[in-house]
């Protein structure tokens, strides 16, 4: 239950936010998309 | 750090680099495996063991990036030297790179948003767009410019509102090593350091740190460009281009130039605007997915901006006003970079215009809009979570595309 509210005080900032949210659909398209440079 | 002069295919001189030639066939395997063919996309996925790509070397050509700094791929070098190091496939390599690539991207960009506490949450909606996120995540100069125009403007506006205070010396070496990594990055974006004029040309405290850092970038991007002018080469466009006799064009007739602009929004408005979302003319994800990335992209800035009338208002102050004039002017600068780069004298149109060149305008009066907004419709992470659930829509559709 800590675990959890630390994680949402974290998502509480918008750099943690960003950073998460950022690194995790980048992660996806990293592997991912096939594109692999311009 | 990359380029080096050699001869090309055909006995030419050209710029590129020295490359295991099985790392070059490999690229090509992967690249034609995957991207371009719908459906297709797994089957790059079998090289990922492959033996590490060694043996004899040849001179490859890459003379239109040759002429792009080392400043824009320190964390993709990283990558690729790990990779090396370890033996792994060109695959896994490459995979390295674009996650060493995109850490790098999400460091100085979440250095952007602490500088711009006020707006803080808007700069990371802005952030995390699917242009930003995509080009990050790919192995390309765009990244890294992006976090810097991003780190940039952040850097700026905290300085115009700090000003009357003595600028703290990480505050000096922070904002002039940005200022020349600026310079040094792709051209014109330079021209954001015109942001720091308010600031140096006021009688205030931060005066001449405002100076140091107009003064900086600029001759780091002339320093540059004279020494990169030599190594730029538009391959594989029409003999037709001449740089020089295009600027005299221009500089003789002007109205044509505008007229050029106007007809490429004309004729291209449309696929401008759809790589200003999704930046690669190659990758077009399922039409109901763009449809999905745009609603959630238009919806995420009206929230973080306001109402219209809020906009208008802000538009109204000098601040805001001042920041739309200089991104006009980067606007027309990337309009006539693209015109005189790789376009044939006196051409209508301008051939090869990627919605992306044109981010960091959009980036800096959405943020100067959020700014100067009396009352955003939401303030806080809402519009943050609905501009990742737009760049998610658009990863999913790519790779639904693709795969």
């Amino acid at each position: 239950m800590a675990d959890i509210m630390v994680s949402v005080r974290l998502l509480k900032s918008p750099i943690m936010s960003f950073v998460v949210l950022a690194l995790a659909i980048g992660l996806g398209a990293a592997l991912l998309s096939p594109a692999f440079t311009d | 750090m990359f380029s080096s002069p050699g001869l090309g295919a055909h006995g030419e001189h050209s710029y590129g680099g020295q490359i295991p030639t099985k790392l070059v066939n490999d690229i090509v395997q992967l690249k034609y495996s995957s991207e371009g063919t719908p459906g297709e996309a797994a089957r790059a996925f079998k090289y990922l063991a492959d033996p590490a790509p060694t043996g004899a070397h040849a001179f490859v050509r890459f003379p239109a990036t040759a002429s792009y700094s080392p400043v824009l791929y320190p964390a993709v070098a990283v990558g690729i030297r790990i990779g090396r190091w370890l033996h792994l496939s060109t695959l896994a390599t490459l995979w390295l790179a674009r996650i060493a690539g995109l850490c790098l991207y999400v460091a100085i960009a979440a250095r952007a948003i602490y500088h711009l506490q006020a707006r803080g949450w808007l700069m990371a909606t802005v952030a995390v767009s699917p242009l930003c996120v995509l080009q990050a995540a790919t192995i390309s100069a765009d990244g890294v410019t992006n976090a810097l125009v991003l780190l940039a403007i952040a850097l700026a506006f905290q300085l115009i509102s700090t000003k009357t205070e003595p600028p703290s010396r990480g505050m000096v070496v922070e904002a002039i090593a940005i200022a020349v990594a600026l310079g040094l990055a792709k051209p014109p974006y330079v021209l954001l350091l015109l942001l720091f004029i308010p600031v140096a040309v006021s009688r205030d405290a931060a005066r001449r740190l405002g100076i140091a850092v107009i003064g900086s970038g600029f001759a780091a991007s002339l320093a540059w460009n004279l020494y990169a002018q030599g190594l730029y080469s538009p391959g594989g466009v029409t003999p037709q281009v001449n740089t020089r006799r295009q600027l005299k064009f221009v500089a003789g007739h002007p109205l044509k130039f505008l007229s050029a602009i106007v007809s490429t929004l004309r004729h291209s408005g449309g696929r401008i605007a759809h790589e200003v979302l999704i930046p690669t003319p190659a990758w077009n994800p399922p039409f109901v997915f763009l449809l999905g990335t745009t609603g959630l992209v238009i919806v995420g800035l009206v929230l973080s901006t306001g109402r219209l009338a809020n906009v208008f208002a802000a538009c109204r102050r000098p601040f805001v006003l001042t920041t739309m004039v200089i991104g006009g002017l980067i606007a027309g600068a990337v309009f006539l970079l693209a015109y005189v780069g790789w376009n044939p004298v006196g051409a209508s149109q301008i051939a090869e215009f990627q919605g992306r060149y044109l981010f960091p305008c959009l980036a800096l009066i959405v943020i100067a809009l959020g700014r100067g907004a009396i009352r955003p419709y939401v303030r806080g992470a809402v519009p943050l979570y609905l501009m990742s659930a737009a760049t998610t829509v658009g990863v999913v559709g790519l790779s639904i595309h693709f795969y």
